[in-house]
């Protein structure tokens, strides 16, 4: 004990030596609190105290000379951002006491409220809940992969706690919070994959973060020009609206003005033209078949082929069978039917690179019945392009689709508007999914077309 | 000069001379009172309104520009550099009882100092360099004129200090400080005095006197020396014990005098011719001033009230006094002739005041108000005076030389850049003079500081 008390009276006495007043060093700590030097600031605010302790608006320093000195507050807001709340309460509860004033008293309010938050969180111990409703999802964690142009999204969703939400944080971003505690941010996107965290800290500090997962889609231009060459893009339109069987009504000419506009389209602004894209208007079941013949004969293992139905489809609930209906269709006989077996029989015997079946006819969804969506990760564009792909794009499930098709419409929309050089099957379909479902009672559909040579690739429009 | 004259002239000439030297040594010690008034003066305080107000106990404060003149080691505090300036107004009240003076207020240059210090590894180094006023001899004055007599002087010497000084905080707690101080003087001084009706003064011997005499005399001083002041000031405060403690020793030094002497009397007759006598004087007087040691203490409740008390202690109880006369010549002249009448060559002789004690105490206090806009000092103080007049006992023995006292007062204000302070002191002694005659002064003293506080 007597060697300690030697030991500090040496140091005191060492520290007495430097010759700086208390004001000398209340000024330093001062300066040192100003560029968030906390240490070294609580160290001379200590040391002023050792000298004079005691806060006062005015203290004399030398001659006439009075100025501010509140070490003991400024110790106590030190040990507030360091989290030493009690010491900071001692601190500054003594420069109160000294000498009241307004920054002391502040600095106990929040004191004061931070110990409060903390006494609640002992007792509410339920993390708040988060839900993401849009963009849309893959799964629970998973987006749907976003266009390359696309670099900043809107993320929507609620957070949910019985004691109140405080405060979403999106990526480091608070987010707008209503009082039913729907949330909404602004997220920036870079190229390829990226982590979103969104994190919800309830009114008794109890935080629950959760993280999900989007990609934006890469360009990869040169790539995917080295494995187009000397692959063509082929299209076989399907158009059917006029029936011989009175018993099937007609469509009233709109699946031919979709065939129209669609051809336009891919020839205007795609790699399709003229010579490689073969348009049906109102064909037989025979016309059908022979077409598909004549296209496994033309196309080689390079090329890409899209096949677009817009007519007539039919769901047998018996046989669980799907068809199309050709326009030599008759209502009571299956006999010009067109069974989604044959049709994947037709699909099988075509070598293609990439194969995409845009079907708008009603239980056109019959085609994936008996299997899931994909919800493979996103890929780099080349990467699709490489891998085979069977793919299907459905207006609808197995309900009955308008004759005037919000499907077509939208699609038509995306793939005119398209800017991008690069549009994958996936995109165009997350890019119309939302809207169609919106707009009307189908939901379209994406997905592989089971037992044909899928590999996991993607059919990819290139503009001009 | 004449000095061949024939023996018929030469006897009632030196008769007139013989008996108009009596009339000298009858009418010189009226005068003598302010002769003595620039001899010794141990009162040597420092300057500035503040420590004026507070009675100049002011060694243990000493935390100003104006501490070079109390305790160098003061100026350690000081952490920017300071401009200080003081000067004050002395106005005396005399009466004696054969004589009255009136006199006017005199105005002094007191105290210029700047101080500069600089940090030195977190330690403070100052220096200061002043102009300090130590001794101020300066009067004015006229006796109220009667019948008989008129009489008027004017001293303007006064005796300074160019000093340079340097302190350093040793520590927290200890500041040193030292500095050298040259003296000199300036000014200097004229009395002129009168007598009417000299023949009815001397009326035994009516026919001897002249009708009127003039008295004038004119003298020019130069003082110098050379001293150190040494001092430490110590503070508590570190130890929350709001104690500070000065020592200060101030050097022996032997101040010299200069002095160049003039005396012109004219003997005026109206029916005869009018006889002049001057003198010529020069000499070097030699005082010795004794080291000093001061003590100072000062405690100050919660920065605003300050209670402070210095005690000088004169080293030796014996001072000297000597004078070395040189080329000292008279000459009597009327309107025919001058004679040379003395010439006394070299004269030495000492004087020692012995017993007699110097030791002076000083005591004050000051209390400041802080509105908002500033400081409002206000100060007071007491202390014991010396005074260089001796005063004597029935048998006409000098018995002391502690023969007063002085109450003080002060105020001023302090803003950001500057302060200014004002102060009055009330001196007064009662004594009896070698005549053993009833001899009373009261001085009133003003004084006016500034100082800048500069970035």
């Amino acid at each position: 004990m007597r060697i300690c008390i030697i030991i500090f009276n040496l140091l005191l006495i060492f520290r007495l030596c430097t010759g700086q007043t208390f004001s000398d060093y209340y000024e330093e700590g001062l300066k040192y609190a100003v560029i968030d030097s906390l240490d070294e600031a609580a160290t001379c605010f200590k040391l002023a105290l050792k000298f004079r302790n005691i806060d006062d608006k005015q203290a004399r320093t030398y001659g006439m000379h009075f100025v501010e000195y509140y070490p003991n507050r400024e110790l106590g807001i030190i040990y507030y951002k360091q989290n030493d709340l009690d010491m900071a309460i001692n601190y500054l509860e003594k420069s109160m006491n000294n000498e009241p004033s307004d920054r002391a008293k502040e600095y106990l309010l929040y004191i004061g409220q931070v110990k409060h938050d903390l006494a609640l969180s002992l007792v509410d111990d339920d993390f708040p809940e988060i839900e993401v409703f849009s963009p849309a999802m893959i799964n629970q964690r998973i987006f749907q992969p976003v266009a390359n142009h696309i670099n900043q999204i809107t993320l929507v969703g609620r957070a949910r706690d019985a004691g109140g939400v405080f405060e979403v944080v999106v990526n480091d971003t608070t987010a707008l919070v209503s009082a039913t505690g729907d949330f909404k941010a602004q997220v920036n996107l870079k190229v390829g994959d990226n982590d979103i965290y969104v994190k919800a800290t309830d009114m008794s500090r109890n935080i629950v973060t959760k993280s999900y997962f989007i990609h934006r889609n890469d360009t990869v231009i040169s790539e995917i020009a080295s494995l187009t060459d000397g692959g063509k893009y082929y299209a076989f339109v399907i158009g059917i609206s006029d029936y011989a069987d009175p018993q099937i009504t007609d469509l009233d000419g709109y699946p031919l003005q979709d065939v129209e506009k669609l051809t336009q389209i891919l020839t205007d602004h795609y790699t399709f033209t003229k010579e490689t894209t073969i348009v049906l208007k109102n064909p037989g079941r025979a016309e059908i078949q022979r077409t598909f013949d004549d296209l496994s004969k033309m196309i080689t293992d390079k090329d890409n082929l899209l096949i677009f139905y817009a007519g007539h489809g039919h769901y047998d609930e018996v046989s669980e069978l799907g068809y199309w209906l050709p326009a030599d269709a008759e209502k009571e006989y299956t006999a010009n039917w067109i069974y989604n077996d044959v049709l994947v029989a037709n699909l099988k015997r075509i070598r293609s690179r990439h194969t995409l079946l845009i079907s708008d006819a009603c239980f056109s969804g019959s085609i994936f019945k008996e299997r899931s969506i994909d919800t493979d990760a996103p890929k780099a564009f080349q990467k699709k392009y490489e891998l085979k792909s069977r793919k299907a794009i459905t207006s609808g499930v197995l309900q009955t689709v308008p004759n005037k098709s919000v499907f077509f419409r939208y699609l038509s929309d995306r793939l005119e508007s398209n800017q991008a050089k690069y549009l994958s099957a996936s995109q165009l379909f997350q890019d119309i999914e939302i809207p169609v479902g919106n707009n009307s009672p189908n939901t379209p559909q994406f997905g592989v077309i089971r037992n044909v040579g899928d590999e996991g690739g993607d059919f990819i429009f290139i503009l001009k | 000069m004449h000095y061949c004259m024939t023996f018929s002239i030469w006897i009632p000439f030196v008769k007139r001379v013989l008996l108009l030297s009596g009339l000298f040594f009858i009418i010189t010690p009226v005068v003598a009172q302010f002769m003595h008034r620039h001899d010794f003066d141990l009162d040597l305080y420092g300057k500035g309104a503040r420590a004026m107000g507070m009675a100049y106990a002011f060694n243990a404060v000493a935390d100003d520009a104006t501490a070079l003149s109390w305790n160098p080691a003061g100026i350690a505090q000081i952490k920017k550099p300071e401009l200080a300036f003081s000067s004050s107004l002395k106005d005396t009240e005399y009466r004696h009882a054969s004589y009255e003076y009136d006199f006017r207020p005199v105005h002094t240059v007191d105290f210029l100092g700047f101080v500069y210090p600089i940090k030195l590894k977190k330690k403070n180094l100052a220096f200061g360099i002043s102009y300090q006023n130590k001794m101020n001899f300066k009067f004015n004055y006229e006796n109220l004129p009667n019948e008989y007599s008129s009489q008027h002087g004017k001293n303007t010497i006064t005796v300074n200090t160019a000093s340079l000084s340097c302190a350093y905080s040793f520590n927290r707690f200890i500041n040193v400080g030292i500095s050298y101080n040259r003296w000199f003087s300036l000014g200097n001084k004229s009395e002129t005095y009168e007598l009417n009706y000299l023949k009815k003064i001397f009326w035994r011997e009516p026919e001897n006197y002249p009708d009127e005499y003039i008295y004038m005399r004119t003298e020019n001083h130069k003082y110098s020396a050379n001293n150190l002041t040494a001092a430490i000031l110590i503070d508590f405060s570190p130890w929350h014990f709001p104690l500070r403690y000065a020592l200060k020793y101030d050097s022996k030094m032997w101040l010299t005098n200069d002095n160049d002497f003039t005396g012109h009397k004219e003997y005026i007759f109206y029916n005869d011719a009018d006889t002049t006598w001057i003198n010529f004087l020069q000499s070097v007087n030699k005082y010795e001033y004794p080291g000093i040691i001061t003590n100072g203490l000062a405690f100050r409740f919660r920065d605003y009230l300050t209670i402070t008390c210095d005690f000088d202690i004169h080293l030796f109880h014996d001072n000297i006094e000597t004078w070395d006369f040189a080329h000292t010549k008279s000459y009597v002249t009327d309107d025919k002739r001058t004679i040379y009448v003395d010439s006394s060559g070299y004269i030495e002789s000492t004087f020692i005041y012995s017993y007699i004690a110097f030791n002076q105490i000083r005591l004050g206090l000051e209390y400041v108000f802080h509105p908002e806009f500033g400081f409002i000092p206000v100060r007071a103080g007491w202390k014991t005076n010396h005074d260089e007049l001796h005063t004597y006992d029935e048998n006409k023995n000098a018995i002391k030389r502690v023969s007063a006292h002085s109450i003080n007062f002060g105020t001023g204000i302090t803003l950001k850049h500057f302060s200014i302070d004002i102060a009055y002191e009330a001196f007064w002694f009662q004594r009896r003079d070698e005549n053993y005659e009833i001899e009373k002064r009261t001085d009133h003293a003003f004084a006016l500081s500034a100082i800048w506080y500069i970035k």
